[in-house]
């Protein structure tokens, strides 16, 4: 039971990553991008280019993020910017239409057969009090995670940029006729949360599987995290992440195997049916 | 009757009669694709309706489709009934399903309810592959349309290709009709206003739930019953086959480059979508990676469709040609 | 004007739209194969297809048929029931193959085979393990690859009574190949004292078996029995060590191929498989394709390099039988056929199944070394 937590809590933090950059585009773009997934495969296969051609892990993983943030980047330019006051139904049609165009390209770039990362660790589990069995790189992924967390958190409260951002969140117009930028404001978020998605991507990447239809399954735990904890909330996405992996860990111990799956969506409807502003967010959802 | 009408009513009859010489004239391969551009055109049609008529994005369009192909699946192979009497069925299972999804779907609003029909998309396929009892599971359901039926004398093998091509053309005419029926009836105009002016329309007391749900509903029906004829036609149903993403994408782009909003674009659209990887040979393996950027750019430089760009294109030639000759006159 | 301009288009789209050449070049016999090229089992199914065009480029070497050559043609079948069926109506309406192998999951083999009685097209399969597959007869369906069944008679006897393993906990893929092997495991284990404690399933493309594995240990039991090919075994394997379990345990499927060491590298060590290859096989036939591969290409030819070569290598043997490349002439070349394959002599029963070798292998230093030979056409 102890050993489902643990496990639980560590896949936990991986889902609340991706999630975080998810809930930052929301909080300060104000859209819902349906292609987030991809920018977690694009750092996952990134890394496997980068690590297969000899060079060492971290230095690749920084490589893959940054890779994959210059992409973020010129998409915002070329298809963000120019819908910046269109409707949230055209805006959600063009970022699945990116979804689809990085899913498939990636398809033909990588090919469709996956691939393994080597782990920069040792084999050797880590033995934690109660029986439970961690491997370094669980450990790795959660402590990295809660780091960046962290200092995400600090940008946000305590630096000019994570004011600006701040701001914008609050009213984007009022922003604007202070002078604020917000356009770059835009694109320095959009970035940040696909580099966020990218770091999960390389992290779970490694401890599974990398390959180019990796991308949908994540924007769907993404999605159940975002929804569970409030979509555009910080600290909603950390509490939602959380809560996800260990009901999936402790569900997938006692629901009939292959129900696993089930959990993060029946937890989305439930919560959009009873809650639908998540346990921790702010925002009001439109309802009727 | 309308012109628009008209030309329609000849099509479909057209249509219908090459469907006993087709098959010699362009060979099984391309009857197949043919087949698919139908089954693409009833999809696309039923998204039409939610998305380009009410402009919600239901990305769970897949569970409807699915839903009506396992209905027909288990039926089929169960009671050995006949398409023809499968189609009403698969259409309602789907109605119904739509009815309850729509219940909790509709309460939200924009990106909120794809994320919910997305949702509800992802548990239909976890469900399918887990209640192995009803579903077979992950081995999915085969064989079937293996019994063909008679009828005062005739077989009717419903798994053939005529057969299927023409009860096709007839399912996609009339969801054509009743597409029409809709866009033009009062219901049409209070999809509109709902669309465009929400809250305009909520305020004038345009009932904009029950005008919500019935979209989905019928947009599902039309689904369903898709589902059922490709059922019959692959004569095999599976979880990852039938409740995929996949099914979402060949919905998507031939609304979005036919012409949301519009009855003859999603079919066009439907075509061209089943029809290029045989002409992108060159490039086929990048057709998806370019249709996903044809919908980007689409939404983009061309909200109203590629298709319907085009069959407008004469018409404002024209009018620049007449305005330029006007100018020069004076 | 707008109401024939609409009709133009439609009426030129159209005529592009339905000229089209079919790929069939007239002086060569096309065959087909349905195999899953990409997916969970790609890295399986490429190795099939290699083992495929290696049968037929020595087929051709030799001078083909009477100086014809054959040209193999190849569509992904993912391993899914509805892409296998497209694919294989692809092969036999666009390629109009002669015949065709498919199409490596049980599940996807199933769902082709009303196609073959359809077109009326002779399927061979060399890879499949679920018994009802050849029970019924399928006419135009050949297995050269035991099932379950037989698998179970040996592999279950060695596991209760060599192994002396009585409470094995059974983690299987989720399709009729993992059923199928379960259900015919089970009562064989039973006559021999020992039983599954534990059943799971799981599902294609799964990557995260740690709740699994986890129910695993919390049984008590003391074997673990494995369903799955290299890239979920190899995961399994992985997440195994890092869990920190030490039960022996026993596969079936591609526990001891190229792939799956490559992909568990030393967490393959010491997993029992029960196939029909390993390596250190010695018949001649056996002998003779492995040095021949091994001049070609680097490495030992895995199962399936092997398996696809035999389905290959067992519709070319019948071509030159019959002399032909008539599809019924096919078939009953076919159902007279015996040749000696590096598995044994295959020849098919009246269901169309061949009895061959099949080897318990146990892996050490990255290959899977035979323990135990069986010969199952003798009983």
């Amino acid at each position: 039971m102890l050993q489902d937590l643990a496990s639980g809590l560590v896949i936990g933090l991986a889902y609340a990553l991706i999630a975080l950059g998810l809930s930052l585009i929301f909080g300060v773009l104000r859209i819902i991008n349906f292609a987030h997934g991809e920018f977690y495969m694009l750092g996952g296969l990134m890394l496997y280019s980068l690590t297969s051609r000899g060079f060492s892990f971290f230095p690749s993983l920084a490589g893959a993020v940054f890779g994959t943030m210059v992409v973020a980047i010129v998409i915002d330019w070329c298809v963000l910017k120019p819908l910046r006051r269109s409707d949230e139904v055209t805006i959600a049609l063009a970022t699945l239409g990116l979804s689809i165009f990085l899913a498939n390209a990636a398809l033909v770039i990588w090919g469709p057969v996956p691939h393994q990362i080597p782990s920069p660790f040792s084999m050797d589990p880590l033995v934690l009090p109660g029986g439970v069995y961690l491997s370094r790189l669980e450990l790795f992924g959660a402590a990295a995670t809660l780091v960046i967390m962290g200092a995400m958190h600090l940008v946000l409260q305590h630096t000019s940029v994570g004011r600006q951002m701040r701001a914008v969140v609050q009213d984007r117009d009022a922003a604007a006729v202070v002078g604020l930028n917000v356009d770059l404001i835009y694109r320095v978020t959009f970035a940040v949360g696909c580099g966020l998605a990218a770091v999960a991507g390389g992290l779970l990447g490694t401890m599974f599987l990398v390959y180019p239809a990796m991308g949908l399954q994540a924007v769907l735990k993404a999605f159940a995290v975002v929804v569970i904890g409030g979509m555009g909330s910080f600290s909603g996405a950390v509490a939602g992440g959380l809560l996800l992996g260990l009901a999936e860990s402790v569900g997938g111990a006692w629901l009939p195997s292959g129900y696993k799956d089930i959990v993060a969506f029946i937890m989305i409807v439930a919560v959009l049916a009873l809650r639908p502003q998540g346990l921790l967010g702010a925002r009001q959802v439109r309802i009727r | 009757m309308s012109r628009p009408l008209v030309l329609a009513c000849v099509v479909a009859a057209v249509a219908l009669a090459a469907g006993g010489a087709l098959p010699n004239v362009i060979g099984p391969y391309f009857m197949r694709l043919v087949i698919f551009s139908l089954i693409y055109a009833l999809l696309a049609l039923s998204l039409n309706l939610t998305l380009g008529f009410r402009g919600e994005l239901s990305l769970g369009h897949q569970t409807f489709f699915g839903v009506g192909a396992y209905a027909a699946a288990i039926l089929a192979t169960t009671y050995e009934w006949p398409l023809l009497l499968l189609l009403p069925i698969a259409a309602a299972c789907a109605a119904i399903t739509a009815f309850a999804i729509g219940l909790v779907a509709l309460r939200m609003r924009g990106p909120y309810f794809a994320i919910v029909t997305l949702s509800f998309g992802v548990i239909a396929q976890i469900l399918a592959v887990n209640l192995v009892d009803l579903t077979n599971g992950p081995m999915g359901i085969s064989g079937i349309g293996a019994t063909p039926s008679s009828y005062l004398g005739f077989t009717v093998p419903w798994r053939s290709d005529i057969v299927c091509y023409a009860m096709l053309v007839i399912l996609v005419f009339l969801s054509g009709l009743i597409t029409f029926a809709l866009r033009e009836s009062k219901f049409g105009r209070a999809w509109r206003a709902l669309r465009d002016h929400e809250d305009l329309a909520a305020a004038i007391g345009i009932p904009d739930f029950r005008m919500d749900l019935l979209a989905l509903v019928i947009s599902a029906a039309m689904a369903g019953v898709a589902g059922a004829v490709y059922a019959f036609y692959t004569s095999v149903v599976a979880p990852d086959d039938v409740f995929s993403f996949a099914i979402v994408i060949a919905m998507l782009i031939p609304v979005v480059l036919g012409g949301r909003g519009t009855i003859v674009g999603p079919i066009i659209g439907a075509f061209i979508y089943a029809f290029a990887p045989e002409y992108l040979r060159i490039a086929q393996d990048w057709r998806l990676p370019i249709f996903g950027l044809l919908l980007v750019l689409l939404v983009i430089l061309a909200p109203e469709g590629l298709v319907v760009l085009a069959l407008r294109a004469p018409e404002r030639l024209r009018a620049r040609f007449r305005q330029g000759a006007a100018e020069a006159r004076e | 004007m707008l109401f024939s301009f609409r009709c133009s288009m439609f009426a030129t789209i159209a005529a592009v739209a339905l000229t089209s050449p079919t790929a069939f070049a007239a002086d060569k016999i096309p065959l087909g194969l349905v195999a899953p090229t990409s997916g969970s089992v790609a890295l399986d199914g490429q190795q099939q297809v290699a083992g495929a065009n290696f049968a037929v480029d020595e087929f051709n070497k030799a001078g083909g048929l009477g100086g014809k050559q054959v040209e193999l043609f190849v569509e992904d079948g993912e391993c899914k029931p509805a892409s296998s069926t497209a694919a294989a109506e692809k092969l036999i309406t666009r390629n109009e193959v002669v015949a065709l192998a498919a199409a490596f999951c049980s599940s996807a083999t199933k769902a082709v085979q009303p196609i073959a009685e359809k077109y009326q097209v002779p399927v061979v399969n060399g890879i499949s393990s679920d018994p009802s597959l050849t029970d019924p007869l399928r006419p135009w369906f050949f297995r050269t690859k035991i099932h379950n069944v037989t698998r179970g008679k040996y592999y279950a006897k060695f596991i209760a009574e060599d192994l002396k393993l009585k409470k094995l906990a059974a983690i299987a893929v989720d399709d009729d190949f993992g059923r199928s092997a379960v259900t015919a495991f089970t009562p064989v284990l039973k006559q021999y004292g020992s039983e599954f404690v534990l059943v799971r399933y799981f599902k294609h493309g799964e990557v995260n078996f740690i709740s699994l594995l986890n129910a695993a240990k919390e049984t008590g039991a003391d074997g673990l029995f494995l369903v799955g090919e290299a890239q979920d075994g190899a995961l399994i394997m992985k997440q195994y060590y890092q869990l920190g379990l030490k039960l022996p345990v026993v596969a079936l499927g591609s526990f001891n191929t190229p792939q799956f060491f490559d992909a568990a590298g030393s967490a393959a060590e010491g997993v029992y498989n029960a196939e029909v290859w390993g390596e250190g096989v010695d018949n001649a036939a056996a002998k003779h394709f492995v040095s021949a591969w091994q001049e070609k290409n680097k490495g030992y030819p895995g199962l399936y390099a092997l398996s696809g070569y035999v389905e290959l290598r067992t519709l070319l043997e019948a071509m030159k039988k019959a002399g032909s490349t008539d599809r019924t002439k096919l078939k009953e070349a076919l159902e007279g056929l015996s040749w000696d394959s590096p598995i044994g002599t295959i020849k098919f029963d009246a269901k169309h199944q061949a009895l061959t070798l099949m080897f318990v292998t146990r892996n050490e230093g990255g290959k899977g070394v035979v323990v135990a030979t069986f010969d199952t056409s003798k009983d």
